[in-house]
């Protein structure tokens, strides 16, 4: 455990509630960026909570260094934030609307590595908090510069809320038949989004 | 070691000359460097510059990425900062300077390349300055003999080609992403492809302030000081400004600049009470000029009997009823109290 973890857990809690203030003010502001999005199913932002923020601020690197030293500064999912959408033709509209209204560091659009594989599927972002939103110099020095942006259909979400919930830890090994499943569920929704995807497509053909 | 009048300990100071090289190969570039010593005379400028830098920059930047947090500029700022020898942060600083220089054309002139490092406490500052070549008039009196010269590679930071960068808080690669800038350039309405090359081509930055997001909170902002203020001519000012500055989309600004350019005194600080934030207040961006003309444009309607209506596309949508009648005809309804009715005179 590192040397400050009271000092930084209690400067967690002291920011929290404008946390959660910026977090909120954030999620206006993407709604009204996708406001002419269809489709869209919610969005949903939320701050990290002090268990998961401890958790994370005491990880370490390769070399066994303390990960974030500065963790305020250096985590960039303190806060984050989804959009959910119907069907993954609309994904496109998101992506573009997001990307001309928010400066961005990162973008991963993440699949298995084997196109033989299922599992978790999404678009997630690394995006600059606005400044207008939130002035991060005369507010406190703690405040995080970035937060942290998921894209998801609803069936990619479904599968890993679910997956999620069975609450099993990333680094301990299952069952064969367990990894079987679960990839059997990623596939279910993986072919589901695939089925939905030609549904919208042949029936927007009849309609014209 | 040199510290600065505002406690700053100098690790490392530097200088190149760099001549535009604009589409040479950076191996190609020769740049004559040197480390700049704490008694060499030209020290004192710099370190007042560097000791006012952050104060004096009005814009905030971001460097950009390739989608992996990556940038070849903040990678080469960061090495420099990691090693320990002079020699081995010169060798940075002259990979820096070759660039520039590669980004300059004979449009942006010889320039005088400064590169300073200072440390205070846990607060370590980078600053990077660009002086452009310059011909000045020197004058000194030698007894009763007044002397004049031309100097004709002078540098100052009064030129308006005057360029800066300055970044702090270098914790990690995950938190070393903005920073500040001055470029006089920019802001004296020079062609867009000249002055993009500090910030954008050789800082590899953007502006921190997105210009669609800029845009929309300026605009915000304006429409609020409409409908809260209830001077006529202060509206008026308000509006003939939306209108000038739709054809200057091209440029940085800030709400603090258009209150400068536009209005006068008492209704920008009428603004500056309103928004109660200096930071935002201050924030530069880049208008973006079809966010800017859904916000802040115009609608006007011209009947077919000459009676023409108009105001600015957000007060008509709120104000102006439009009803369809038959024949293709249209009644309009604008609700409101008359403040100022204007009767223009036809001259001969």
């Amino acid at each position: 455990m590192r040397e400050d973890q009271e000092q930084i857990l209690n400067d967690y809690k002291r920011i929290k509630d404008s946390l959660e203030s910026l977090s909120s003010s954030l999620s206006d502001n993407i709604k009204d960026t996708l406001k002419n999005c269809k489709n869209v199913d919610h969005i949903n932002f939320r701050v990290k909570t002090e268990k998961s923020f401890s958790e994370k601020a005491n990880s370490l690197d390769a070399n066994h260094r303390i990960k974030y030293p500065n963790p305020f500064r250096e985590m960039q999912d303190i806060i984050g934030g989804r959009v959910v959408v119907y069907y993954k033709s609309d994904l496109q509209q998101i992506i573009d609307e997001l990307e001309k209204n928010y400066s961005r560091v990162e973008k991963k659009e993440i699949i298995p590595d084997d196109e033989k594989e299922f599992g978790y599927e999404g678009i997630h972002y690394i995006f600059l908090i606005p400044n207008h939103i939130y002035n991060p110099y005369i507010e406190s020095h703690n405040v995080p510069y970035f937060f942290e942006f998921q894209i998801k259909t609803l069936y990619q979400h479904a599968w890993a809320q679910s997956e999620h919930g069975l609450g099993y830890k990333p680094d301990v090994e299952l069952p064969k038949n367990i990894k079987r499943k679960l990839a059997f569920l990623a596939a279910q929704s993986w072919g589901a989004d695939e089925i939905l995807s030609e549904l919208v497509t042949n029936i927007n053909y009849l309609k014209n | 070691m040199e510290q600065t009048p505002y406690n700053f300990d100098i690790k490392f100071a530097y200088a190149a000359w760099v001549p535009p090289y604009k589409s040479e190969e950076e191996d190609n570039i020769e740049i004559t460097s040197k480390l700049l010593d704490p008694s060499n005379s030209a020290m004192k400028y710099f370190t007042k510059i560097f000791d006012e830098s952050i104060s004096n920059c009005k814009i905030e930047i971001l460097f950009k990425s390739n989608d992996s947090q990556e940038n070849e500029i903040r990678k080469s700022l960061m090495d420099l900062m990691q090693k320990n020898t002079h020699q081995e942060k010169k060798k940075i600083a002259d990979g820096l300077s070759k660039r520039l220089a590669k980004h300059t054309d004979n449009r942006n002139g010889t320039g005088l390349f400064v590169l300073i490092e200072g440390k205070k406490a846990e607060t370590t500052r980078l600053l990077l300055n660009r002086f452009r070549e310059d011909e000045v008039v020197f004058s000194d009196v030698e007894g009763s003999e007044l002397n004049i010269e031309l100097l004709s590679q002078a540098f100052s930071k009064k030129s308006r080609f005057y360029k800066l960068a300055v970044y702090e808080d270098i914790f990690s690669e995950r938190s070393f992403w903005k920073g500040f800038a001055i470029d006089k350039q920019k802001n004296s309405g020079s062609s867009k492809e000249i002055s993009d090359y500090w910030i954008k081509d050789f800082l590899l930055c953007d502006l921190a302030v997105n210009s669609i997001q800029g845009t929309k909170s300026f605009s915000k902002v304006i429409r609020n000081m409409l409908r809260k203020i209830d001077k006529i001519e202060e509206k008026e000012m308000i509006i003939s400004a939306i209108l000038s500055l739709k054809n200057r989309t091209d440029q940085y600004i800030s709400v603090e600049s258009f209150c400068d350019q536009y209005l006068n005194e008492e209704l920008k600080a009428k603004i500056r009470t309103d928004m109660n934030d200096n930071y935002t207040f201050q924030s530069m961006f880049e208008i973006d000029s079809e966010t800017y003309k859904q916000e802040l444009g115009s609608k006007i309607t011209t009947l077919d009997n000459g009676v023409i209506v108009t105001a600015p596309t957000f007060l008509y949508d709120e104000y102006v009823k439009e009803e369809e009648l038959e024949d293709g005809k249209m009644k309009l309804i604008v609700e409101g109290i008359v403040e100022d009715k204007k009767l223009n005179k036809v001259t001969k």
